[in-house]
């Protein structure tokens, strides 16, 4: 079962979902484009010389099988999931006047 | 060849890249460092769920010859320090865009 491709789908959906309701509204941004193209690039230089070197093995029945060349496909859309909160989160906690750790 | 100090060097790479950007371009993730650790801590225990149940239900598997050996519940710590360091990472290309993008909407 393509669980992996499944749980990816349910986060980038989750994420987009806490970007409307908590009104950070990051990925309409230009800026996301940018940065997002960046993180994906250095993720593909950097994740398939780790799984060429053999840092991990991926289960490839756990995925849609598509491989970039070496990374399934889920694992940039797990690295997109992870960027896209972690941008919301930064723009949350910025924002937010009752925050005490600004 | 394995080398058992690999992924951690990776990890220092990445800090230490991403403390040089931020010094170079006065960006606000190093200069704020508390509110970035409160905006990357929920991020990460989320993330680093997902890879603990990904390695219970197999989806994926760590090459222990290229870590250090430490294990938390089945994560080699390097993995756990992936969730801290590429969200600063993230955070700072972040910046850095809105920076060189004009805060264009």
């Amino acid at each position: 079962m393509i669980e992996y491709t499944l749980l990816c789908i349910v986060a980038l959906a989750a994420a987009y979902f806490f970007d409307h309701l908590l009104e950070t509204r990051v990925g309409r941004r230009r800026a996301f484009l940018y940065a997002l193209a960046m993180a994906l690039l250095t993720q593909l230089v950097v994740d398939n010389l780790t799984a060429w070197r053999g840092f991990w093995n991926f289960n490839m029945y756990m995925t849609l099988g598509v491989g970039i060349p070496v990374i399934p496909l889920e694992n940039l859309l797990f690295g997109t999931a992870l960027f896209y909160a972690s941008v919301i989160s930064w723009e949350l906690s910025s924002r937010n006047p009752a925050n005490v750790f600004k | 060849m394995s080398m058992f100090w690999e992924y951690s060097l990776y990890m220092l790479a990445v800090v230490f890249g991403t403390v040089l950007v931020n010094l170079a371009f006065r960006l606000k993730p190093l200069r704020k460092i508390r509110l970035l650790i409160s905006s990357i801590l929920p991020v990460s225990l989320v993330f680093i769920l997902w890879d603990v149940l990904a390695v219970y239900r197999g989806h994926w598997s760590f090459n222990m010859g290229h870590m250090l050996g430490i294990v938390v519940i089945n994560q080699p710590l390097e993995e756990v320090v992936f969730f801290f360091a590429v969200p600063f990472y993230y955070i700072t290309i972040w910046e850095l865009s809105k920076k060189f993008s004009g805060g264009k909407k």
